[in-house]
């Protein structure tokens, strides 16, 4: 989201609320000049060259090279269309080509920059975002949802196997991990570090799990012949020695079998930097506006905190969130690397740090450099402070330590599914979700009810009702419900905040959210015949999920009960209120507890569940699959 | 400290003080006790750190082999040589680091309620804490013991004492991390 430039005269921003590539003027004051050049489309990364300026477009999905003109202004000077949501990039270490990514339509392109064209586009797995060159043909890139990284070598992809946290992790298990929008290399290429969130990694009251930098040990640098990770792994039978005072106050919210900091050093790990002088990394945590020094030479990074520097302020208790440098989302370093460079997004600022004192003992420093405000708010009075919170996980009221965007990150999703129990805390019995089951209490022996994370963007519009049951009237009484299920307890006992909030939040989901992209053109043969099959008496498709009304009857119907998916408790109730279709193609795995994997196991394993597909044929199938994705 | 009993637990996956007694707790309930050293061959836990300056952590090569390393003596601990960690925060300033052979000791002069490993290979790790003195709460320090060997990767966590939610007492400490890259000259060891 933000870059310095080569000659550290200028900052350039991503601005992506705005549409538009910002150039701020160094050094950093309040009083920095801002330039700003409107772009056809929301960029989303943003990478400073000698002479030119590569912005990434989502929408349509461009690579943008840009140059500054006579008078300073910045002018195209290459637009190179990409498929849809083109995200993140990354520079081949020779300087002559770019990798970059696109989120929805899971491809990484690679263009030849002299040339001024992509030479390959592979597909890969959902959502990539974070790309890293480590030769001039082979990269890593990370995905907002997944464990597993993906390395390309010469346009062939493969799955790299990466657990998440594994000292946090139960006795081994392989989380889910989300979140991952940065990866970056150390400076002798030896080290892949993965900053992400692991679903349900343990932690004392942890409900969400924890950020983690996962650390890959790479095969490039010559030392190893495969990739592989480095990490100690968690189990239940560790050693461990306690004190009389441990031993008479120690509970089962606080045991000392897993690490005491309930809380990781950042929510919502947004970018990245290795900061080579010191041999740390610099995490930019979108949730809880810091920015977090971590040794990159530990085992486990997250675990060796340098500081944490605390760059929002001003959290106005109406609002809950920062009123100066909330989210921040983008990291760059001086040329010195004493100075780190942070946009914060929700308030639309550049904010400047000074990494050269000695960090503190108590771990958080307070200062900044110099703060700038570079665009105002975009968006309507409520919308804009409805955005604030969306991405805010300090706000009591909202949820228990992670924001909405730590699970609907951009308003889609994380691909959990997560587990929904009753069981008792410091606080007495409530209703609360939980990673993994192994989050919860072995004394509530439960595994909980599995509620996958819907996808929020173009879900918002209708008056209602909402939930996986129905059982929310509106917008705001589901978002009032999901303050109280997300978190470790009972939320707090303040009605007239809650409404306020839920308000503030409604107005940012139906105004504020981007939609996922989507080709407008005219359907196939195959995509028209599996439009016949869903609109068909027979398939019965259309009777709920009504195309007028955003393919969805917003009704809740009783349904044969099936086999629970394996780590959850069985259902109590079996009615499911008729989801909308539209972007499903974007939001494997489906149903409430993500039984199908992909659309075509979906429609397999239907049979006559809803509607009736057992009829199809395989062709029939494949078609009404095809439909579905143009959805 | 006026009175120091040692008790040496073996072999144990957790222990707890028991009045006027000092703990250790020996990683790696697997081990069959004939393994595990006899109290007169554990390491003296109150072995001071030696004097001079901290030498890098492979001032001599860290000797490697494939059979199991035996724990120094409690005399060898006493000539040990006080080594660097790779990194210290300066919540850690009270640590000190000795080495003898491939064995290295940490001990933390803070306020500490429960050393626990969090991951990695359990065998052959030690810890100790004292029983405090009447009138403090919590043990005045902990030490902690490994072996060092390429492949190694562990992390402990030396429990703080402090107010926690839910009335607790035991709040988050120094994070103690060791891993060896195997082709590597040293170990790196963190403690933050």
């Amino acid at each position: 989201m933000i870059a310095r430039s080569p000659t550290a005269d200028a900052l350039f921003v991503a601005d992506e609320d705005h549409g538009a590539l910002r150039r701020v003027s160094l050094p950093l004051s309040a009083q920095s000049t801002v330039a700003e050049t409107k772009l056809p489309g929301a960029p989303a990364q943003v990478i400073a060259l000698g002479d030119r300026v590569l912005v990434t477009v989502r929408d349509p999905g461009l690579l943008l090279v840009m140059r500054p003109d006579d008078k300073g202004a910045m002018v195209e000077e290459a637009r190179i269309p990409l498929a849809a949501d083109a995200w993140g990039m990354a520079l081949s270490p020779d300087d002559k080509r770019v990798f970059v990514t696109s989120a929805w339509t899971h491809k990484v392109s690679l263009v030849d920059l002299a040339e001024k064209k992509v030479v390959w586009e592979v597909d890969v797995a959902r959502e990539p975002r974070g790309v890293v060159a480590v030769s001039n043909d082979t990269v890593y890139v990370s995905h907002l949802m997944g464990a597993d990284l993906t390395r390309i070598t010469g346009g062939k992809a493969e799955s790299v196997d990466l657990m998440p946290s594994p000292v946090r992790a139960p006795s081994g298990k392989k989380l889910h991990a989300s979140l991952g929008y940065s990866l970056t290399t150390s400076s002798d290429g030896d080290r892949l570090f993965v900053a992400r969130h692991a679903v349900g990694a343990l932690a004392r009251r942890s409900w969400y799990g924890q950020p983690t930098i996962d650390v890959l040990l790479l095969p490039s640098s010559g030392k190893r012949t495969a990739a592989e990770q480095l990490s100690a792994l968690h189990s239940s039978a560790l050693p461990r020695v306690t004190s009389a005072v441990a031993d008479l106050t120690m509970t089962a919210d606080t045991p000392v079998t897993i690490p005491g900091r309930d809380q990781g050093p950042f929510v919502q790990p947004r970018a990245m930097v290795y900061r080579k002088k010191t041999g740390t990394l610099l995490v930019a945590g979108e949730g809880d506006d810091v920015v977090a020094e971590l040794d990159a030479a530990a085992l486990d990074p997250t675990m060796a905190i340098v500081r944490i520097f605390k760059v929002g302020k001003g959290y106005d208790y109406a609002v809950g969130a920062a009123s100066e440098c909330g989210a921040p989302s983008g990291i760059a370093l001086s040329e010195d690397e004493n100075t780190a460079y942070v946009a914060c997004r929700t308030t639309n600022e550049v904010a400047s740090l000074d990494l050269t004192p000695d960090p503190p003992e108590g771990l958080v420093v307070n200062d900044r450099l110099a703060l700038l405000r570079y665009a105002e708010e975009a968006l309507a009075l409520d919308a804009g402070k409805g955005r604030k919170l969306f991405y805010n996980a300090t706000d009591p009221v909202v949820s228990g330590g992670l924001a909405c965007a730590g699970c609907h990150p951009e308003g889609r999703d994380d691909g959990h599914v997560w587990h929904e129990a009753s069981f008792d805390t410091v606080d007495g019995v409530n209703t609360n979700f939980v990673g993994t089951y192994e989050n919860l209490p072995d004394l509530a022996r439960k595994k909980g009810f599995p509620r996958r994370t819907p996808m929020l963007a173009g879900n918002t519009k209708a008056k209602g009702p909402y939930g996986w049951h129905g059982e929310s009237d509106t917008l705001p009484a589901r978002l009032m419900g999901g303050f109280g299920l997300h978190r470790w307890g009972a939320p707090p006992k303040d009605p007239g905040t809650r409404v306020g909030r839920s308000h503030l939040l409604t107005e940012f989901l139906r105004v504020g959210l981007v939609l996922p992209p989507r080709e407008e053109r005219d359907l196939t043969d195959q995509e028209k015949r599996g439009k016949e099959v869903f609109m068909s008496a027979e398939a019965k498709c259309a009777t709920c999920h009504i195309p007028e009304t955003d393919y969805t009857d917003r009704t809740a119907y009783p349904f044969r009960k099936v086999a629970q998916v394996t780590g959850f408790d069985d259902e109590e109730k079996q009615e499911f209120k008729t989801p909308s279709l539209r972007f499903v193609v974007g939001r494997a795995p489906y149903f409430h507890d993500g039984r199908a994997s992909t659309l075509e196991k979906l429609v397999e394993l239907n049979g006559d569940r809803m509607g009736k597909t057992s009829h199809l044929t395989e062709e029939d199938r494949s078609a009404l699959v095809a439909f579905l994705r143009t959805l | 400290m006026k009175t120091r009993r040692w008790q040496l637990v073996l072999p144990v996956l957790a222990v707890s003080a028991a009045a006027g007694t000092l703990v250790v707790s020996q990683a790696g309930a697997q081990s069959p006790p004939d393994t595990a050293p006899s109290p007169s061959a554990a390491p003296a836990p109150s072995a001071a750190p030696a004097a001079g300056e901290e030498q890098a952590i492979d001032f001599v090569p860290i000797p490697t082999s494939d059979e199991k390393p035996k724990p120094p003596s409690g005399a060898e601990w006493q000539s040990a040589t006080a080594v660097r960690f790779t990194a210290k925060g300066p919540r850690a300033r009270m640590c000190k680091m000795v080495r003898v052979r491939e064995w290295v000791k940490v001990r933390c002069d803070r306020q500490t309620t429960a050393v626990t490993q969090l991951g990695g290979a359990a065998e052959g790790a030690f810890f100790w804490l004292p029983q405090p003195k009447d009138s403090e709460p919590a043990p005045a320090t902990a030490e902690v013991m490994f072996p060092l060997r390429p492949g190694d990767r562990r992390v402990f966590e030396l429990f703080s004492y402090g107010p926690a939610y839910g009335g607790s007492m035991i709040s988050p400490g120094l994070v103690l991390q060791e891993h060896w890259i195997a082709g590597e000259k040293a170990p790196v060891i963190v403690i933050r």
